[in-house]
């Protein structure tokens, strides 16, 4: 009896090694293996040239005295709804200056890397922000399960409110 | 039959000990496997964090800079440093690459007979290009341009690669 009793104390044992040993695994598994590579804030940087390149970009649109503006000047211009020398409203030529410099700089399709963007311009600070223009979307958020990226740019104005330009992106989920 | 009971038990203990060590030496070899791999991503990241950290540099240094606009590249710097190889050493890179965004015209390279009607401009990408990792940030490709007889700034978009040496090689 009490040599059954003692070969069941050392199966306990073993199990408890066993046990303690495969939660300690289990900790280093979770903690190396699903530990994501950190792309996060180097997209990030990506997103920050890219807003701030774009914002140098020069544009079609001519003022009154010929000169080319740049996206950051017509977001000044269509700010005070003027419109561009050749008859074409700022805002419009702004949009369409946008989408096209996003679907070239960006593809989304199904098979492409980048599933999903987003590119918005607020006007004002805070609760009382605004669109400017229309969000220029491509792609569908639900449907990209892989990170999402954003960084944002403030225009400094003194005269007029406050511009932020934000640029969300869905990149497709790598192995 | 004590002994015997003594030897029964002596060797319960190594077996036990035997099972114990190649149990903690499966799992040591797992955790190498695992670590070991995710060395290698670290590695890649760091390299690539190296990169991103000499494309903000370069793209600010004096020799490349659009009226010391950030992210901004002159294009005409650019065609100049196509004929100065010196520069290879001093930017501390292999190779350097602006290819146009936006708008594109036809992924033509960017030579003194074509400038500016092309896509791409190389600077000293010969040097081991195959060896070398390629990284990259948006910039506005900026040049003067004259318009109604008075200087312009004209600037697209455009995406800077460098090519660099990897770390060891």
């Amino acid at each position: 009896m009490i040599l059954k009793t003692k070969g069941q104390e050392e199966m306990v044992g073993f199990i408890l090694i066993v046990v303690l040993v495969t939660v300690i695994a289990l900790v280093f598994l979770g903690i190396f293996a699903l530990k994501k590579p950190d792309i996060q804030s180097r997209q990030s940087d990506l997103l920050q040239s890219y807003i701030s390149s774009i914002t140098y970009y020069t544009t079609d649109c001519q003022d009154e005295q010929n000169r080319y503006q740049t996206i950051s000047d017509l977001i000044g211009i269509c700010q005070d709804n003027q419109i561009c020398k050749n008859g074409k409203n700022a805002c419009e030529v702004l949009d369409k200056t946008l989408e096209d410099i996003m679907n070239q700089s960006y593809i989304v399709s199904n098979y492409s890397f980048t599933r999903y963007y987003n590119l918005s311009i607020l006007n004002g600070e805070g609760n009382e922000q605004r669109q400017l223009i229309q969000d220029i979307v491509a792609g569908n958020v639900e449907k990209c399960n892989g990170p999402r990226f954003f960084n944002d740019k403030t225009l400094p104005s003194s005269s007029r409110d406050k511009i932020t330009i934000r640029v969300e992106i869905c990149n497709v989920e790598l192995d | 039959m004590k002994e015997k009971k003594a030897q029964l038990k002596i060797q319960q203990m190594s077996f036990m000990l035997i099972a114990v060590f190649v149990f903690f030496m499966l799992v040591l070899l797992f955790y190498l496997v695992i670590s070991l791999s995710g060395l290698k991503n670290t590695a890649k990241n760091l390299e690539s964090d190296r990169v991103a950290g000499m494309i903000t540099k370069i793209a600010s240094t004096p020799e490349l800079i659009f009226e010391d606009q950030p992210y901004s590249i002159d294009a005409d710097k650019l065609m100049v440093l196509k004929n100065q190889p010196n520069y290879l050493s001093f930017l501390g890179i292999n190779g350097l690459t602006v290819e146009r965004v936006y708008p594109k015209v036809k992924g033509v390279e960017c030579s003194l007979g074509n400038y500016p009607e092309c896509d791409t401009i190389k600077l000293f990408t010969d040097n081991e290009e195959t060896e070398s990792a390629n990284e990259g940030a948006f910039v506005a490709l900026c040049r003067k341009v004259s318009i109604e007889g008075r200087a312009e700034n004209k600037c697209e978009l455009a995406r800077l690669l460098i090519n660099i040496k990897p770390v060891g090689k």
